[in-house]
């Protein structure tokens, strides 16, 4: 059931024409809902998760679900983006833990 | 060897090197690649040894200084070094090695040495990614004014800036100027008429020639931003002509009677008299009451021909304006909401405003003082002072100026009446300064003064008496005192301001400006309040605000600045997030839709780039490049706690000079919390820092407005992103304290790298 | 009606696009170079989620030749060499240049690219789509983001720029070009995916689901000529998760076993390689197996130590992160249980097989004025992420070398442009009209079932005969009549309109080459059940083209062209 929006979080990028996440979407998926101004996903099943959209939110508003089809709940898998390196946390259905960390770019 | 940075570190008679070991420090530096010249000194800000740096530059050794010293709170002007050697303020960067370094770390010599290397690392890389291009700009702009309201505050502004050379434009919503000033009767303490300054401000106003007055028209939309505002003004139909020569015939035919205050009726009808008014000289028409062409007993009877009643389009034009005055004033409290007085419901009861228009020769009764519903002369007054004011259920704040203004007006009443018997009903008599000597006079003319707030306003139905009923708290008896008129001081609330100039209110809608930094700019660069839209004040008060605006809008027109925010387009995604939220609406979009900074607006809080979710656009000082020679961290795995903390400048990294908090912690100065951008922090973590904290003012007392707010709400999401994580939220934190509260922060950074231990070394450290 | 004007247009800007877009720029840098694209460049194409590996990168000790011979036998020992040897000359430059630009790749203790296998180095890709969109950016081209790309700009046979609309602003763009390329990938969702069901995984694929062949629909409705559409790629994936094994497997020796603990592919497919077997090998083992009853089949990871899994993990991480929160999701502990694998649905990729354009050495294609690059262009297999740079490398420098002969810019038709508007916004017309059609949707599903049942698609274990193919055929042919009835509610929905209307005409084209193609020369890419054998009179390209007037699709073969020496089985 990817992707989640966390409304709690999200300020629709406060609230501009386009988030930066209905930017970003390889798939034209995610929407702005200018009533709630809040994104979401207008079809979770089209969604190929890439994980753009939670790597460009600024405030780690979406976090990607696997459709139940590949896996139970309620596993995990968030990232921490930094300007060349980026942190993975995995966390499986057993309450195990793990992190990755490595670079994304080469210094300057 | 070419140019390259200079490294000075300052002994400061020994109080910096007996607790840094500055040699040490020295033989690491002469290594760095950059720095060409690296220098012990005894104390830099002597001449002899500041002459010795100058004599680097201008042998070309040189091209940018750190100079590791005290605080940059601490001689700021000792190194400005442009008259002497040309090197622009952006090229030299200032290291705290003693408040924050030498003296913060007391035994503790390794530590303090390994910060200061850390800091001058920060400070050397700073200078190698500054251009030194940053040139001050004199602003560009067209040198015309929008003054929003044409009262005494508007016209004091408009007058001020004419004088000054700027062209001005003023807009007024009424048919007249002078404003509420204009229909007082006199004002204190002198008792003077208020028209006469009236037509003073008027006539500077118009014989400048750079003055254009709009009456009947509002301002409709606003865009834009200090230097460049685009208005559109919405004009609403006179309805009468320039060629009205003021015969006043016209009113006196016009069938239409409206009430302007419940109880008064016969005050004013669909014609409008500019009785009173100093400018302009013309009749105008209430085009909601007047019932138009079918009735035109006005049209036949003007002698000028200057009334035509078909004539209803409004008109709309645009003005571009370097800045806009607001100066839209206040208007009294509804005092019809305080039932038990019975505004509205009673004859003979009137607001301080009514009575003004009453005494006054232009009033319904040519300024007789008696009942305008039977005619009885009103020879006894009784005064409500704070009514509906300082009232949790109608207004919370004082006025302050309704007591000077009943004292005042018992005179109108005893002028008119040797005889009088006045009363005034007070909580407290606030008539502070030099009012005070009124407030004995008046007592000794006489004025009966209960310390009581009434119970209730009744008409007696036998002697038609108003009668005001009190408990006397001095006194502690109950009184009831009878009169013909009851005059309740009511207060001030502000004329409502529109949402469009995106202005900080407070609680109750008026725009108190921040003292001491801007005290009339509205928190909107280019945006000025004047007068009591600022907040309750009486003439004096509002002509002395008005003219304080137009100085700082003088000060803006003029203004040179060198500080503007950089932005990488290539990187850009136009969100436009920092467009909505800078405090100052000193971002405007280009052409293309990418956010155009302006210079002169910008107050460089920071905000844009603490909020810019790319990272595209920042101050001078804080590219990703100077950014990131911060953040390289210390060595993975490594044992030591490790905190990076970023201090605002104005009160956090002051507010730490001279205490004594732990070595871990390496402080950088920030502009405001605001300025900090969430990946800074995400990279520190990435790189291995244990913890991060952003210091800065508490939300109400941020110098930027809301910049400490803004740093608080993007922490709280920070924090949810780490708890999901199963990282713990409370390694990164937000402070805040005041400059003079150090003592605190030291103690809660203690706390913040206690904790720290406890939790053990970041989980991102073993990656 | 947005009209511009351009030097060169590149129609996708994905991996080859933005290689294209650098090097015209840096061939000429007063040209002006536009980029359509109908998402956002920074994470558009296969490049989303980032990459693990560069699985074309010549080392020292390999040449440009060895590369031909061994590409060549994994492709059963047909593939273009010409283009091939201009590829490989130019590979190792865009990899480079990539590092130099940020992209982090993995050394050893000489500080050169450390070897993950034959022509693999590892690369942290996560982020690798940005810096090169930041690229395109810096040296000046113009994108047109969020704009869907319908069709080309004819003049007189020749292509002179291209039309689409925009799926954001829903404005019809014209763009005339001095030069095009062609750079929108390949082709997936053509068949249905096994995890497919109404409520989720619609686009649980390996291939990036917004890549639909757009490219080559365009050229085929315009009479391109295509090549080796038969040629499928069917690829051995995790299962159910259908993501990518390969570069995993070879890079850490985990051989393919089935549930009874055998060696399948060192086993029964020794003759062939073994576990180095070609990939068509690799993708038809493991249906065999389930066939058989042996399944189901796994790749071996349970000898991996501890620091190998995470390697493991980051790569994945770095290519396709959800992968492992598939393993999380699962509780698994790929040390305790091996992970499984299956053959995907099928795709037409240029950029592993060799299906796209037809084109010469400079990347024309057999339309003037037309340039291919990338997973788009045919003719080289085994391209992948660094072969389809090199081909944006080609594909400009031949682009520009066109522009400079050319002459004026050609006169728009009006007429052209009308049609186009009227068959691009049909399906929005009409639900304004009649309110009532076929949603995009049903129709792709519809499609999909018929080409998995008949044309040999993941639960047909890709078997196929003659009958089922003209079953195929004749269905694609009503389908592609009944577009008519397509609507649209919102942009969206009309993209994916235009996403079927696309898909049809490329899996009416695939269908005609597999019924050509009457051999089982690649068992699991094309399983022909009634001609199980190879037939030499076919060791050629079967190509085709489509008569722009007609419709009628020519199918027809051209002779192989060796050039460097060798058996063409064997690497």
């Amino acid at each position: 059931m990817p992707p989640r929006v966390k409304t709690e979080k999200c300020d629709g990028c406060r609230a501009q024409k386009e988030t930066l996440c209905v930017l970003i979407c390889p798939g034209d998926l995610m929407v702005l809902d200018p009533a709630s101004g809040k994104a979401y996903c207008r079809s979770e099943r089209d969604c190929w998760d890439c994980m753009s959209c939670v790597k460009s939110c600024p405030h780690g508003a979406i976090e990607t679900r696997l459709p139940y089809q590949l896996g139970y709940y309620p596993a995990k898998l968030i990232p921490l983006v930094g300007s060349n390196k980026i942190s993975w946390t995995v966390m499986d259905i057993h309450g195990n833990v793990e992190r990755f960390t490595f670079k994304t770019r080469n210094d300057d | 060897m070419p140019a390259g940075i200079g490294v000075y570190l300052c002994r400061c008679f020994g109080r910096i090197s007996e607790k840094v070991d500055l040699e040490r420090l020295k033989s690491k530096v002469v290594k760095w690649k950059g720095v060409s010249e690296v220098r012990v000194l005894t104390a830099l800000c002597r001449p002899g040894d500041l002459a010795s740096v100058v004599e680097d530059i201008n042998a070309g050794r040189v091209d940018r200084l750190v100079i590791g010293a005290c605080s940059p709170a601490i001689h700021p002007e000792s190194f400005d070094l442009l008259p002497v050697s040309g090197l622009a303020a952006d090229l030299v960067e200032r290291c705290n090695l003693r408040e924050q370094c030498a003296l913060a770390h007391p035994g503790d010599q390794a530590g303090a040495t390994t910060q200061a290397l850390s800091l001058l690392k920060l400070g050397v890389a700073r200078l190698k990614a500054a251009s030194g291009s940053v040139t001050p700009e004199a602003a560009q702009w067209n040198r015309r004014v929008l003054v929003v309201g044409g009262g005494i505050a508007g016209l004091a502004a408009a007058g001020n800036l004419a004088r000054g050379g700027v062209e001005v434009v003023v807009v007024e919503k009424r048919p007249w100027l002078g404003g509420r000033v204009a229909q007082l009767h006199r004002y204190y303490p002198r008792g003077c008429a208020p028209r006469c300054g009236l037509a003073v401000q008027i006539e500077r106003l118009l014989q400048s020639g750079r003055v254009s007055v709009h009456t009947l028209a509002q301002v409709a939309d606003v865009h834009g931003t200090a230097g460049n505002f685009q208005v559109n003004i919405r004009q609403y139909p006179r309805l009468v002509g320039q060629e009205c020569t003021g015969c006043g015939r016209c009113e006196a035919v016009c069938p239409v009677v409206t009430d302007i205050s419940k109880g008064l009726p016969g005050w004013r009808k669909a014609v409008l008299s500019p009785a009173g008014a100093v400018y302009p000289q013309a009749f105008a028409i209430d085009g909601q009451a007047c019932r138009g062409p079918a009735c035109g007993r006005c049209v036949e009877i003007c002698p000028a021909g200057a009334i035509d009643l078909e004539k209803k389009e409004e008109k709309s034009f645009n003005i571009d304006v370097a800045a806009i005055v607001i100066a839209t004033g206040t208007a009294p409290y509804d005092v019809a909401t305080l039932e038990r007085y019975g505004y509205g419901r009673l004859s003979g009861v009137l607001t301080s405003m009514d009575l003004e228009f009453l005494a006054s020769p232009n009033g319904p009764t040519g300024g007789r003082l008696i009942r305008p519903a039977d005619g009885r002369p009103a020879r006894r007054g009784a005064f409500i002072q704070c009514a509906g004011s300082r009232d949790d259920k109608h207004l919370r704040y004082c006025s302050g100026i309704c007591c000077p203004v009943t004292l005042k007006q018992t005179r109108y009443i005893r002028d008119a009446y040797p005889d009088a018997e006045v009363t005034v009903f007070y909580m407290d008599m606030r008539v502070t300064g030099h009012l005070e000597a009124m407030y004995r006079q008046v007592m000794e003319e006489g004025t009966v003064f209960i310390r009581g707030n009434p119970l209730g306003v009744a008409r007696n139905e036998a002697t038609d008496d108003l009668e005001v009923a009190a408990a006397d708290t001095l006194s502690g008896r109950r009184v009831l005192v009878r009169a013909d008129l009851v005059v309740l001081a009511a207060g001030l609330v502000p004329e409502p301001i529109a949402d469009s100039y995106r202005l900080v209110k407070d609680g109750f809608g008026f725009v108190p400006g921040h003292l001491p930094c801007s005290p009339t700019e509205g928190r909107r660069a280019g945006i000025f309040v004047a007068g009591s839209a600022q907040g309750p004040m009486d003439a004096g008060g509002a002509i002395q605000s008005a003219l304080a605006a137009s100085a700082e809008c003088l000060a803006l027109l003029d203004q040179r600045s060198a500080l503007r925010p950089l932005l990488d387009k290539t990187k850009c995604d136009r969100c436009k997030r920092c467009l909505e939220e800078c405090p100052y609406g000193a971002i405007t979009l280009d052409r293309d839709g990418y956010p155009e900074p302006n210079g002169t607006a910008c107050r460089g809080c920071g905000v844009c780039q603490g909020g810019c979710p790319l990272r595209c656009i920042c101050l001078p000082g804080f590219s990703s490049r100077e950014v990131a020679a911060c953040l390289e961290g210390p060595s993975p795995g490594g044992e030591e706690v490790r905190v990076m903390a970023f201090l605002c400048a104005n009160d956090a990294y002051r507010a730490l000079d001279g205490t004594v908090y732990p070595v871990n912690v390496l402080p950088v100065a920030v502009p405001c919390a605001g300025a900090v951008n969430m990946g800074w922090i995400n990279d520190a973590l990435l790189n291995g820092w244990d913890g991060v904290i952003v210091a800065g003012c508490r939300p109400d007392e941020c110098h930027y407005g809301r910049g400490s707010e803004l740093a608080a709400s993007r922490m709280a999401k920070l924090q949810e992103t780490l708890r999901s994580m199963q990282v713990e939220a409370e390694r990164v934190r937000v402070l805040t304290c005041g400059i003079g509260e150090g003592g605190s922060l030291a103690a809660a950074m203690a706390d913040f790298v206690r904790r720290l231990a406890e939790m053990g070394p970041s989980p991102f450290k073993e990656c | 009606m947005a009209y511009r004007d351009t030097d060169i247009l590149i129609i996708g800007a994905g991996n080859a696009g933005c290689y294209a877009a650098i090097e015209a720029k840096r061939q000429n840098p007063d040209l002006k170079v536009t980029l359509m694209e109908k998402a956002h460049i920074d994470r558009s194409g296969c490049l989303a989620g980032g990459m693990d590996a560069i699985n074309t990168y010549i080392k020292p000790n390999e040449s440009v030749e060895s590369l031909v011979r061994w590409s060549r036998a994994q492709a059963g020992g047909i593939l273009r060499e010409d283009l091939t040897l201009s590829m490989a000359a130019l590979l190792n430059q865009a990899v480079e240049e990539w590092e130099a630009w940020g992209l982090p790749i993995k050394k050893d203790e000489d500080e050169e690219y450390l070897a993950r296998g034959r022509w693999d180095i590892t690369i942290r890709g996560s982020e690798m789509k940005v810096i090169l969109a930041e690229k395109v950016r810096e040296y000046g081209c113009e994108v047109l983001n969020r704009v869907v790309t319908t069709n080309y700009l004819l003049s007189g046979g020749r292509v002179i720029g291209a039309m689409g609309f925009g799926v954001r602003d829903g404005k019809f763009y014209v763009v005339r070009a001095g030069a095009t390329i062609i750079a929108t990938g390949g082709a997936a969702g053509l068949y249905k995916p096994y995890t497919n069901d109404g409520v989720d995984s619609h686009h649980q694929l390996w291939y990036s689901p917004f890549n639909v062949g757009t490219g080559y629909a365009m050229g085929i409705r315009t009479g391109a000529e295509m090549t080796s559409f038969e040629m499928r790629w069917c690829a051995v994936r995790t299962k159910d998760f259908n993501g990518p094994i390969d570069t995993i497997s070879v890079g850490y020796k985990t051989p393919m076993i089935n549930a009874k603990g055998e060696k399948i592919l060192s086993e029964r497919y020794a003759h062939l390689g073994g576990d180095a077997a070609p990939r068509y090998i690799r993708a038809n083992a493991p249906m065999e197996e389930w066939l058989a009853g042996r399944g189901p089949v796994y790749v071996d990871t349970r000898h991996m130590k501890p620091e190998h899994v995470r390697d493991l993990k980051t790569d994945y991480l770095n290519e396709r992160p959800s992968f492992v929160l598939f393993l999380a999701a699962r509780g698994q502990d790929i040390t305790q249980e091996p992970i499984e694998v299956y053959g995907s649905d099928p795709y037409i990729v240029g950029g592993h097989t060799m299906s796209g354009y037809w084109v010469d050495q400079n990347r024309a294609t057999t339309l003037p004025g037309l340039f291919a690059c990338g997973d788009v262009c045919g003719g080289v297999p085994n391209k992948f992420v660094g072969g389809c740079a090199a081909e944006g490398l080609l594909a400009a420098r031949g682009a520009v070398g066109y522009l400079s002969s050319s002459g004026e810019r050609d006169h728009v038709d009006e007429g052209q442009l009308t049609a186009e508007v009227e068959r691009v916004f049909a399906p929005m017309f009409r639900q304004t009209r009649e309110g009532d059609g076929v949603a995009p949707r049903e129709m792709e599903e519809r499609m999909q079932r018929l080409m998995d049942e008949y044309a040999g698609g993941v639960h047909q274990f890709y078997r196929m005969n003659r009958e089922r193919l003209e079953y195929a055929k004749k269905h694609l042919s009503l389908l592609k009549e009944q577009t008519k009835y397509l609507i649209a509610r919102d942009l969206h929905e009309l993209m994916e309109a235009h996403e079927v209307i696309d898909r049809l005409d490329v899996a009416e084209v695939l269908v005609h080459h597999l019924l050509f193609r009457e051999e089982t020369r690649w068992p699991g890419w094309q399983n022909r059940v009634d001609f199980p054998g190879v037939d030499e009179k076919l060791d050629c390209f079967v190509n085709s083209r489509r008569d722009p007037g007609t419709g009628e699709i020519l199918v027809f073969t051209r002779p192989y062209e060796q050039i460097v020496p060798g058996d063409r089985t064997k690497p």
